[in-house]
């Protein structure tokens, strides 16, 4: 199995008149879930895009690595799938016909799809909604979905924008089962949340405010360290009066 | 290739699931030549006209019955002092005057002034209207009294391919292309920022796919829905209008595949200025009207200021219109066709370069 990794040194990112990332670096390998926390305007999203190449940086850099091997973006794209923030599917189109679109754009041949449609409806149990056009699942049914399109190409890398916002609490346990299920077939899985429960659940969390890095490291670690119980406290204990502004 | 016909299958998919956006691109445009076919008629018909002289003047009566008989005019009785009134009042669209005593009496002696007043609101209708009359006294004077020099005026005129002047004939095929602009100009606009409206561009941006798949994804299915629109237009031609086709089925084709170069280069180069379906309808409602009313489907350009002209020889569809007009009321020759081809091609590619360059894989 190969080895990819993301590495992001002092990026910084100015839109018009707004500092959207102000120097962050830190640095993302495959087996691990990462978890970047922070509350709504820290620059989750805005970091995502750069790395997707979405966005141009304005100074720094970021470097894609496999095996060790430096790889430039554009040989390194096929092997991330993104599931952005915003509902990013098509309202008019099933389960069924979604499936069949990312298989011809990620261009999968048959065999491949078949067993691996079959094996990601079984994970995700929507084999009984197939037909139902993506307009009209529920919100966990459709972050389901998404997950699912990008999953279905095998990745390398998987970037989550915001999976779990706006998902019922049955459903984002489901969800983390398969994003533990991800790594385990040694997928680098990174993911952004407002939700500061969800941290614990990561293998490393970045906090982000503000467009910079608060800290990086273990939860359990980070919370020891900072001498508190849970990543609510974290985030007031470092002034961060923006918690609630989200 | 894979990639990009999985992208036209969706495209396909999302159209037809959705009913009411069909039913306005197929049967819209058929409806649409039906309607204009019929009502944009460059040609005058029942005119009234008021015939005004004293009693028993001979050549004024045989005149009127020629105006009446030949199907452009209908009468008007009238007095003298009604005569000038009621082309002033718009309730007779033209009248002929006799000189005081009657035309008869003072052809005999030799001064034959007669006074025709014509409403001239509409210019082309007035024009119509001037041609028709002048024709029918010359025809009277000619025939009826042998003058041959009075008025001195003959007419020559042979009117090739279109001989009963059938109207619906010329704008069948102007409708045909203006609609073919329309549905790939609407179309493939308003299915580019669509996505960039529900966020899933960012899906497909950040898909490993190529920039040349996404645009060819996003044009060619729309291209096949304009030429099913094509088809439609011409069987209703055909059906209703008696339209002929005189040309070749190929180069029929072959112009339409032409112009969607530069009509696709349009929309896609509209769509990377608009973030939101509105601005998209809004930029095409403009950029269409301007290219109809400068491509000399509805009015002639040759009457049109030197800059409006050169603008009117730039548009893709005034070579379209003419080129159709060639190919199904006169079968065009080749060289004809090689022109016009080549004028769309070079417009064509230079707007798909624009398009392409601005057609941009980031947020």
């Amino acid at each position: 199995m190969s080895k990819v990794e993301i590495t992001v040194s002092n990026v910084h990112k100015n839109f018009k008149d707004v500092q959207a990332l102000k120097g962050v670096s830190m640095h993302f390998e495959t087996g691990r879930l990462y978890g970047i926390i922070g509350p709504a305007g820290a620059g989750k999203t805005t970091l995502f895009r750069l790395i997707l190449n979405l966005l141009t940086i304005t100074t720094g850099q970021i470097t894609y690595r496999e095996d060790g091997r430096p790889l430039p973006f554009d040989a390194f794209r096929e092997k991330i799938a993104y599931m952005p923030q915003t509902q990013s599917l098509y309202a008019d189109l099933s389960i069924d016909e979604h499936l069949a679109f990312f298989k011809d754009l990620y261009g999968i041949n048959e065999q491949e799809y078949t067993r691996k449609k079959k094996e990601l409806l079984q994970l995700t149990r929507l084999d009984k909604f197939l037909d139902r056009p993506a307009g009209k699942l529920s919100g966990g049914m459709y972050k389901k979905l998404g997950l699912m399109c990008a999953l279905l190409r095998s990745p390398k890398v998987m970037l989550l924008d915001e999976p779990t916002n706006g998902v019922d609490p049955i459903s984002r346990r489901e969800f983390w089962d398969m994003l533990h299920e991800a790594v385990e077939q040694g997928i680098l899985v990174i993911m952004t949340t407002a939700y500061m429960d969800e941290a614990e659940r990561c293998g490393e969390v970045v906090l982000m405010e503000e467009g910079r890095v608060l800290a990086v490291g273990e939860p359990k670690t980070l919370l020891q360290k900072a001498q508190v119980n849970n990543f609510d406290e974290l985030f007031l204990k470092r002034g961060g009066s923006h918690v609630d502004n989200g | 290739m894979n990639t990009l016909w999985g992208f036209i299958k969706k495209e396909i998919m999302t159209l037809l699931r959705d009913p009411v956006l069909l039913v306005a691109i197929l049967i819209m445009p058929a409806l649409q030549v039906v309607i204009l076919g019929q009502a944009i008629s460059f040609e005058a018909r029942n005119l009234k006209l008021a015939v005004d002289t004293v009693p028993n003047d001979m050549m004024m009566s045989r005149i009127k019955d020629h105006a009446l008989g030949s199907g452009w005019f209908i009468d008007f009785p009238n007095s003298r002092q009604s005569a000038i009134k009621a082309v002033q009042t718009g309730e007779v669209d033209a009248a002929i005057i006799a000189p005081a005593g009657g035309l008869t009496k003072s052809m005999l002696r030799g001064e034959g002034k007669l006074q025709i007043l014509i409403d001239a609101t509409n210019v082309l209708k007035a024009q119509s209207i001037e041609g028709y009359l002048q024709g029918i006294i010359a025809h009277v004077m000619k025939t009826e009294y042998q003058y041959q020099t009075v008025p001195p005026l003959s007419f020559t005129t042979r009117i090739l391919f279109n001989p009963q002047l059938e109207t619906q004939w010329f704008i069948v095929p102007a409708i045909m292309g203006i609609l073919v602009l329309m549905s790939i100009l609407t179309l493939v606009s308003i299915s580019i920022t669509k996505e960039k409206e529900r966020g899933t561009i960012e899906t497909l941006i950040s898909a490993p796919i190529s920039k040349r798949d996404i645009i060819l994804g996003k044009t060619l299915p729309f291209v096949l829905v304009a030429f099913l629109n094509m088809l439609l237009i011409q069987c209703v031609g055909v059906v209703l209008f008696d339209l002929p086709f005189v040309g070749s089925s190929l180069m029929f084709i072959l112009s339409f595949v032409i112009f969607c170069v530069p009509a696709c280069g349009i929309a896609v180069w509209l769509s990377t200025y608009t973030q939101t379906q509105q601005q998209a309808l809004l930029g095409l409602m403009i950029v269409a009207f301007l290219m109809m009313m400068l491509s000399g489907a509805l009015f002639p350009t040759e009457n049109m200021p030197t800059l409006l002209r050169w603008i009117a020889d730039i548009n893709p569809l005034t070579h379209f219109t003419y080129l159709l007009r060639n190919i199904v009321l006169k079968g065009a020759d080749l060289s004809y066709f090689m022109e016009k081809a080549a004028y769309m091609l070079i417009t064509g590619i230079l707007l798909c370069l624009m398009a392409v360059k601005r057609f941009k894989t980031t947020l």
